[in-house]
């Protein structure tokens, strides 16, 4: 299976960025798909706003 | 021939050392230090680790769609294409994790069914022909 550079870091990233979230929380796991699919959330929604602004932009 | 098996033994010891023993499914104990085995986790390799990229990668497609509409790059028709499209594609990947989940026999999506299976090649699709 080959990833991307570009999509390893990402999923690197999830991976750390929830891992802190549960190790703050006192937990020792997570879910890992639950995490990925929060990084795809905040993604839709990053979109969302740029094509809001850009349509504003445009009046 | 013994010393290509003490070659493969040894990078095996190495790579387990460099994974830690998170990869193997152990978890190491912050109060304790100790180790523990958890069956509940996801063991490497298991159609979660495979569709978990997938949800990445469709985040780096709608980020990257983001940028280049911000710099000017590509239209407003074209960014809501891409999110039409990037949803067409998590819609896919929701109903393979939910068909793994649903026909494995641990409730934990620890194996690959055929319908997941058929339902993530066609998000992987997608998601090629989206980038």
């Amino acid at each position: 299976m080959k990833i991307s550079v570009v999509t390893a870091r990402a999923f690197a990233s999830a991976l750390n960025a929830a891992a802190d979230a549960a190790m703050a929380k006192g937990e020792h796991e997570f879910d890992l798909i639950h995490a990925t699919q929060a990084v795809d959330n905040a993604a839709r929604e990053e979109l969302e706003q740029a094509i809001a602004a850009a349509k504003a932009a445009q009046g | 021939m013994k010393a290509r098996i003490f070659a493969f033994a040894a990078a095996l010891v190495l790579s387990v050392s460099a994974f830690g023993a998170d990869s193997l499914g152990a978890k190491a104990t912050a109060d304790s230090g100790g180790v523990y085995m958890a069956a509940s986790l996801a063991p490497l390799g298991s159609f979660e680790w495979v569709a978990a990229p997938r949800y990445t990668e469709l985040a780096t497609v709608r980020h990257n769609a983001a940028v280049k509409l911000r710099k000017g790059q590509i239209s407003v028709e074209q960014a809501e294409a891409v999110q039409a499209r990037a949803d067409g594609v998590r819609k896919l990947l929701d109903a393979a994790v939910a068909a793994c989940a649903q026909d494995d026999r641990t409730g934990q999506c620890q194996g690959s069914t055929q319908k997941a299976s058929r339902l993530l090649v066609r998000a992987s699709t997608q998601l090629a022909a989206l980038k």
